[in-house]
């Protein structure tokens, strides 16, 4: 354990380059440009960000309106889930595999799960980082649809800690696999970008296709779906949780008083 | 101290063999120099012994731990510099040693005295607060060193280590060396600068295409070769093919 906590915090210093956010050096004259271009990324992002605000506000009022207001919290797993996924899989190439520290590490006593869960954690840290932004305007405008208090904040803080580690550990089985069978000899990184590349095309593919006929109607049924939404507050979160388990059992979890499931 | 038995080390499935069946031991209190032409198999042979690659064949004792079988034990007797040490850039110096010294499980007392003994010997102290990516390649061996020397190793491992040193600090390592071997400890390391190798080594080991092709104390190099010659001429005598067979044959 001791092992783990000196490799993530020396991962975390390196990583998010920690001695130079917090050194006074960044705030000598030849440094200068650094906080202030940081501040002008911000104020340049801030509008948009707001935008995304309100049209997660307009989603959630939508969705109130038609009875379907657990629908919020599927679309916003959902796209968390490929959100981690799609970063996940080029992190953990990065960590795991271009990584310079390996070879230092390999050479030192220090266990090979410990290095394997110390790059893991790291990995997972900036994906929270990615998910705070995404995430958190979401569990805002859904506790006001909910009406949430503390233990909505407790499921919140929960399920935001657990949402990462599937999609991450998906990801990170994937490119353990790709890196083992494009082992080969001469062009590998290429067959590796090339592979990864073709993979993130067709899970894209897949959802375009899969976001495509989940909420199809047949022809003459309309009005029995409409019916439906109306009497079942959970419709559209069951029928997209046919497609996506997770994000069902995420979005339920937000409904449900049962610890258990929690 | 560090045993190899029959090793070899083969890459392209098979097809490049980087180490040939080699054999030797490496005494307590004894500098071990490695030479070799480029290519001939040092640092393949020295990644094997630090657990960076695995043998295809044979096995590697260090102090009498196997390390492939033990790794974790084996690995807490050497301490290794690799030829191009790669340390994380944007930690401070200080911040990198106690890492090392961390993971070593160092007492605080006895870190605080390593750090201080050879930062001072190598003229680091002063820049042990700096982030590491303003180190010159000469630092960060220095840095490289000192975190290899921390505990104490029974066996110092070197792979170049004098490529970006100063001569001052070329000289105070070679100083180490012999103060470590004085100890009963041991270092093995590889090197091309053949003056060096012929000024400090109690032993020299020449491996060319994979292979253990001269190996002994100078004295006894010299008398293979059947005259009184330098560890140039020796070397380029035994690393050229023709020349090599009738080195062997003495």
């Amino acid at each position: 354990m001791n092992q783990i906590i000196h490799l993530l915090r020396i991962n975390l210093i390196n990583s998010f380059n920690i001695n130079t956010l917090f050194s006074k050096e960044i705030l000598k004259k030849k440094n200068i440009w650094k906080p202030l271009l940081f501040v002008f990324i911000i104020v340049s992002i801030a509008p948009s960000y707001y935008l995304y605000i309100g049209m997660i506000e307009n989603i959630g009022k939508s969705l109130l309106m038609i009875n379907q207001e657990s629908y919020l919290m599927v679309l916003a797993s959902t796209s968390a889930f490929m959100v981690v996924f799609f970063f996940g899989i080029f992190y953990v190439m990065g960590y795991y595999y271009f990584s310079q520290d390996t070879n230092l590490l390999i050479s030192l006593p220090i266990k090979p799960n410990n290095i394997v869960i110390s790059k893991f954690l790291t990995v997972l840290l900036y994906e929270y980082v990615i998910l705070g932004i995404f995430l958190i305007p979401v569990f805002v405008v859904n506790s006001t649809l909910v009406e949430g208090g503390i233990l909505y904040i407790i499921k919140s803080i929960i399920l935001f800690i657990a949402l990462p580690i599937a999609p991450l550990s998906i990801a990170a089985i994937f490119v353990t696999i790709l890196m083992k069978f494009t082992n080969i000899k001469g062009r590998k990184d290429l067959y590796r970008i090339v592979s990864m590349f073709a993979f993130l095309f067709v899970v894209l593919g897949l959802q375009i296709i899969i976001q495509r006929n989940m909420m199809s109607v047949e022809p003459g049924k309309e009005q029995e779906f409409i019916s439906q939404m109306f009497m079942d507050n959970k419709f559209m979160l069951e029928t997209a949780g046919r497609f996506y388990p997770l994000s069902k059992w995420f979005s339920l979890t937000f409904y449900s008083n049962n610890w258990i499931l929690i | 101290m560090l045993e190899l038995k029959k090793v070899s080390k083969t890459y392209s499935n098979g097809k490049v063999k980087a180490v040939d069946n080699i054999s030797f031991t490496h005494k307590e209190g004894e500098i071990l120099g490695f030479l070799g032409p480029n290519g001939a198999g040092k640092t393949t042979t020295i990644k094997m012994i630090v657990g960076l690659l695995k043998p295809d064949e044979g096995s590697i004792m260090i102090n009498g731990i196997n390390n492939q079988e033990n790794p974790i034990e084996a690995k807490k007797s050497f301490g290794y510099v690799p030829d191009n040490p790669q340390v994380y850039e944007r930690l401070r110096g200080i911040e990198y040693l106690k890492f090392i010294s961390d993971v070593f499980q160092i007492p605080k007392e006895e870190r605080e005295a390593s750090i201080k003994k050879y930062s001072d010997v190598f003229n680091l102290t002063h820049s042990l607060n700096d982030m590491i990516n303003s180190y010159s390649h000469g630092m960060k061996q220095k840095l490289a060193l000192i975190s290899a020397l921390i505990h104490k190793p029974d066996l110092f491992i070197l792979d170049e280590p004098m490529v970006g040193l100063d001569p001052k600090s070329s000289f105070k390592l070679k100083e180490i060396m012999r103060e470590h071997c004085d100890e009963g400890k041991s270092v093995f390391f590889s090197t091309h600068v053949l003056e060096v190798a012929e000024k400090i080594c109690d032993r020299i080991a020449i491996i060319n295409e994979g292979k253990i092709i001269a190996l002994g104390t100078m004295e006894e190099l010299k008398e293979k070769a059947g005259k009184e010659e330098t560890l140039e001429n020796i070397f380029l005598e035994v690393t050229d093919n023709e020349s090599n067979n009738t080195f062997i044959e003495n």
